[in-house]
């Protein structure tokens, strides 16, 4: 339905089209990642101190699996717990303001204060009130997505149509009614695009409560600060390796929600 | 000092709150009685003068129709009469109770984009407005039926399941019409809800939209901008200028139902067409 391509054609073109579009799709990404690790092989061969060779790290997963396995599920724990967290209450807030412009006035200049100071600087004070536990990350990590997940929230909650307004408005629909029924859904395409933006920022924030926490010991941020104190420095980057990934993963898992929801509200107010 | 200005703010908000009650001690039974309104919009230190005593009134079940240039406050006036705005000044009463009261009032209002809620179906859309007046105290009338077969009346039923963003625009309008009808409401607010569409489907929608109104007759205030609507339509065409928005003259419409369409168009109609296009052509601001 979607190819716009004819189907009256013989059986093999569209085979052929079919791979030429893959070719299109993946033949950049895969040149410019080629590219990058040979340079990277390149360099990290001539400086052996500075960055490992790409063997290296590979050689990391293969003798020690279950460490990074582990380490990273810490890490996403953290990192979801914290996200869903700082998500919730970043929402919340955002229906609290749309409904009360007293409280927006009141606690927007907080959220800004907050969102514009370095988390990194903030961490360490939370691991001195909140221990060395996951508490202070699980922090660490809602922190950081608060204030986007605010903002957009917002934005989503008054984006509902004027037209269907006034029309709720002549039922005398309640405030809790209008809030269910119109602004909530109208904001579904927001919270997405902020969920994207804040779960793997979410990983960021985990990471770094977890350099901030010295002294404890698991979660990919603790490993790296490890193993960079001893210089070893293939797992360091197999850490980070592990982060990308992670990122990368979490980003896709919302961009398939995003897709799975496209036609949850598809523009018809605007065009006839 | 102090004394004065509470005197002053006690005149006036004793006046505000009188001025319904007089209003409709003097009325007799106009389903819709719009008296001397006057609204002023202000952005900044700017006040524009959007409506200037404007008073009209429609009987039960007529169908009257306010025709002007753009901007010259004839949305305003409408949104006034449904309850979504306060006038400065003057009254606007609904069978002698204010719009703005749930246990009173009932308004169908269409605004002039469909505006239907996308991540509902059809059905669903028209029966919200039931369950969310249920809910605000009112009774479903016997009068509105199901969504169901309401939506059946519209030439509606083979697309109940369908979402709005599956429909053409003149189907979505008419969904938007359907779901005014079925809180069975005594007065049909209507805001240029053709305005969007091409001028085939337009002819088409207004053709069901007077076969409906024939079927259960509301009373309707109807904002356009198009003479032939406004002439095929009406009871009493009510012209407005503008800056500010005033009401230029009234014009009853004697012409009998049903009215045909297109070729057949009688001269008497031509002939008020002319004539509400003159009326609108005087009082056109002086720039154009």
């Amino acid at each position: 339905m979607i190819s716009p391509s004819p189907t009256d054609g013989s059986e093999p073109r569209p085979a052929r089209e079919t791979v030429r579009r893959h070719l299109r799709w993946w033949f950049p990404p895969l040149v410019s990642v080629g590219v990058l690790g040979l340079a990277w092989q390149l360099y990290a061969l001539h400086n052996p101190y500075v960055i490992p060779t790409i063997p290296q790290i590979a050689d990391q997963f293969r003798h020690a699996p279950g460490l990074y396995w582990h380490d990273m599920l810490v890490t996403l724990q953290e990192a979801l717990i914290g996200a869903a967290g700082g998500m919730v209450l970043g929402f919340l807030l955002a229906v609290t303001m749309s409904r009360l412009p007293l409280v927006e006035r009141a606690v927007m200049p907080l959220a800004v204060a907050l969102n514009v100071t370095p988390v990194i600087a903030i961490a360490p004070g939370l691991v001195v009130a909140f221990g060395f536990g996951y508490l202070p990350k699980y922090i660490i990590a809602g922190v950081v997505v608060v204030f986007p997940f605010l903002i957009n929230s917002l934005v989503g909650l008054r984006s509902a149509d004027h037209g269907l307004l006034d029309v709720f408005r002549t039922w005398h629909a309640s405030s809790w009614q209008v809030l269910w029924h119109l602004e909530l859904p109208s904001s579904v395409p927001y919270l997405l695009a902020a969920a994207r933006i804040c779960v793997p920022l979410s990983v960021v924030g985990a990471v770094v409560g977890e350099f901030s926490a010295a002294g404890q010991t698991t979660g990919l941020g603790s490993l790296i600060e490890v193993a960079a104190n001893q210089a070893d420095l293939a797992i360091v980057y197999a850490a980070v390796a592990v982060l990308a990934l992670l990122g990368v993963s979490l980003t896709l898992v919302v961009v398939a929600l995003q897709h799975a929801l496209r036609n949850w509200s598809p523009a018809t107010q605007t065009r006839p | 000092m102090g004394a004065t200005r509470d005197n002053g703010a006690m005149s006036l908000s004793s006046r505000r709150a009188s001025d319904p009650d007089a209003t409709s001690a003097s009325r007799d039974s106009g389903a819709l009685v719009i008296e001397h309104v006057t609204k002023d919009y202000r952005t900044g230190s700017r006040v524009t003068h959007v409506l200037d005593d404007v008073s009209l009134r429609a009987e039960t079940g007529q169908f009257v129709t306010i025709i002007g240039p753009s901007g010259c406050g004839k949305s305003t006036l409408l949104r006034i009469a449904a309850g979504l705005l306060r006038p400065d000044r003057g009254a606007v009463t609904l069978f002698g109770e204010r719009p703005d009261h749930a246990a009173t009032a009932h308004i169908g209002y269409v605004p002039q984009t469909p505006s239907l809620l996308p991540w509902r179906t059809v059905l669903a859309n028209v029966e919200l407005a039931l369950q969310l007046n249920t809910r605000a105290g009112r009774p479903p009338s016997p009068d509105s039926g199901s969504a169901r077969e309401m939506l059946e009346r519209f030439g509606l039923a083979h697309v109940l399941d369908r979402r709005p963003h599956e429909l053409s625009g003149g189907m979505r309008q008419r969904v938007a019409i359907a779901r005014s009808f079925i809180v069975d409401p005594t007065v049909l607010l209507m805001d240029e809800p053709f305005s969007s569409l091409d001028e085939l489907t337009r002819d088409a929608q207004g053709r069901e939209l007077l076969r409906l109104w024939q079927w259960n007759q509301k009373t309707v205030l109807f904002v356009t901008h198009s003479v032939s609507e406004a002439v095929a339509f009406s009871d009493v065409i009510v012209v407005m200028s503008s800056s500010p928005g005033r009401i230029a003259t009234t014009i009853p419409v004697a012409l009998e139902r049903p009215r045909d369409e297109g070729r057949e168009r009688s001269g008497a109609r031509r002939d008020l067409e002319d004539q509400v296009r003159d009326e609108l052509r005087r009082h056109a601001p002086a720039a154009q």
